[in-house]
């Protein structure tokens, strides 16, 4: 089932950040959301996330396995790459799978062990999609997932992202076309609330 | 070894055994009292007692950190407690528990006293402190909750708890020995203390206050030492 966004709303203190949205969300495919900076993209994926309730209009379709990468990774930074993408999942998740994974986005055997903190921004980004990737989901969050990546990974990366979500439903935040081109995702696009137009 | 000489100069100039002993009368004291089967008994029977009292106050202040952190309503009912127990003087304590208790078991209760607030305000102040972000990662990814305790809130806890037990564990040591001073169970680095002041023997009192401190800091360095082995992050 897909997931329908009906006319939602969403205001913090006088500041209204979606109005009237509606959307829906393709189950098994790739969904990118585009728009411009502060038209509500992370708001929105807050609430399909459940961190946030819609001051108005409904939400429905949205699976109970969940797994995202964050706009700011929130990795355990004192605890290794393998350690990290671990701890989210299950005992069928071995740590060879989980290094070969790493591997596959780009990871060094030598980096898999130190903690994420002594990891490059890039590093930490990747070692966030590979748990978001990894844990027993059906739906993915992703916010900006390729921010600080140079084009040689990004390319790498959404390839990985590409082959390895087959069958799961994924929502990635961009601000790039060539990113929602290279993902093969249907776009949905957001502007700005009425009420936060200059 | 600049204390040393100071203390050297001023024993000299002050030139009574009596008011202060010189660190070569103590050094000599400590020596003669290690070949003594009692000083090693007495340090044994404190470092039980003490060291009981600090454990049981460190579990007890987990828990009710714990509680306290996940129902606001057991931080408010266990607050008054806390405060009086913090405001009440060691010395009221001692008294109190000399009608309830045996000397014996004195320090192992006022050592639990003293240290249960330490414990508790500040793995409480870690438990609020712990990062929102992180928490809300391990909901949206259901992570179950010994993983949850042992991936986000141990690692944000640990420096938490090495801070209240450095601080603990020397204040567990200074009112435990104050109470043995005062109940003077048989046996105790208290009696030999209180033994030392009857005797006017300042070289004996010295040579176990330097017992005590250098005991403290092993107990702090030991524990320390423990608490990073045991929550090594993977």
């Amino acid at each position: 089932m897909d997931i329908n966004i009906n006319n939602i709303s969403k205001s913090f203190g006088e500041k209204r950040v979606l109005r009237d949205f509606s959307a829906n969300i393709h189950k098994g495919k790739i969904n990118c959301i585009m728009g411009p900076s502060g038209c509500g993209k992370t708001t929105l994926l807050n609430i399909l996330m459940g961190f946030l309730e819609p001051d108005s209009g409904t939400v429905t379709g949205v699976p109970e396995k969940k797994s995202a990468v964050f706009q700011e990774d929130r990795l355990v930074e004192s605890f290794s790459a393998v350690s990290n993408v671990r701890m989210v999942c299950g005992k069928d998740v071995s740590v060879d799978t989980v290094k070969q994974h790493l591997v596959l986005i780009g990871i060094e055997e030598k980096s898999m062990h130190v903690p994420v903190s002594q990891l490059s921004g890039g590093m930490k980004r990747r070692v966030a999609i590979v748990r978001a990737i990894l844990a027993d989901s059906e739906i993915i969050f992703m916010d900006e997932p390729f921010k600080g990546l140079d084009t040689g990974t990004k390319h790498t990366v959404i390839e990985y992202v590409k082959s390895n979500t087959t069958g799961k439903t994924v929502v990635v935040v961009t601000h790039y076309a060539e990113e929602v081109q290279m993902l093969e995702g249907s776009l949905i696009r957001m502007e700005m609330a009425q009420d936060n137009l200059a | 070894m600049a204390a040393l000489i100071v203390w050297q100069t001023a024993a000299v100039i002050i030139d009574s055994p009596l008011l202060l002993a010189t660190p070569l009368t103590v050094a000599h004291t400590l020596i003669r009292l290690c070949a003594e089967a009692e000083f090693w008994q007495s340090i044994g029977f404190s470092l039980v007692r003490i060291m009981s009292g600090f454990l049981l106050a460190l579990a007890a202040g987990i828990v009710l950190a714990a509680a306290a952190g996940r129902f606001r309503i057991v931080e408010v009912l266990l607050n008054p407690y806390m405060t009086a127990v913090k405001s009440i003087p060691v010395a009221s304590f001692i008294v109190l528990c000399l009608i309830w208790l045996s000397s014996r078991s004195l320090s192992v209760f006022v050592a639990f006293l003293i240290v249960l607030p330490v414990v508790y305000a500040n793995v409480l102040h870690g438990i609020r402190s712990t990062d929102r972000k992180l928490l809300e990662m391990a909901y949206l990814f259901r992570m179950k909750w010994w993983k949850k305790l042992s991936y986000i809130y141990i690692p944000q806890l640990k420096p938490y708890l090495i801070s209240a037990c450095s601080v603990a564990i020397g204040m567990s040591w200074k009112a435990g020995v104050a109470a043995e001073l005062i109940g003077i169970p048989e046996g105790s680095i208290g009696e030999k203390l209180y033994e030392a002041k009857v005797y006017l023997s300042t070289g004996q009192l010295f040579a176990w206050t330097v017992v005590i401190v250098i005991i403290s800091v092993l107990c702090e360095k030991i524990f320390n030492y423990a608490l990073n082995a045991v929550f090594k992050p993977r």
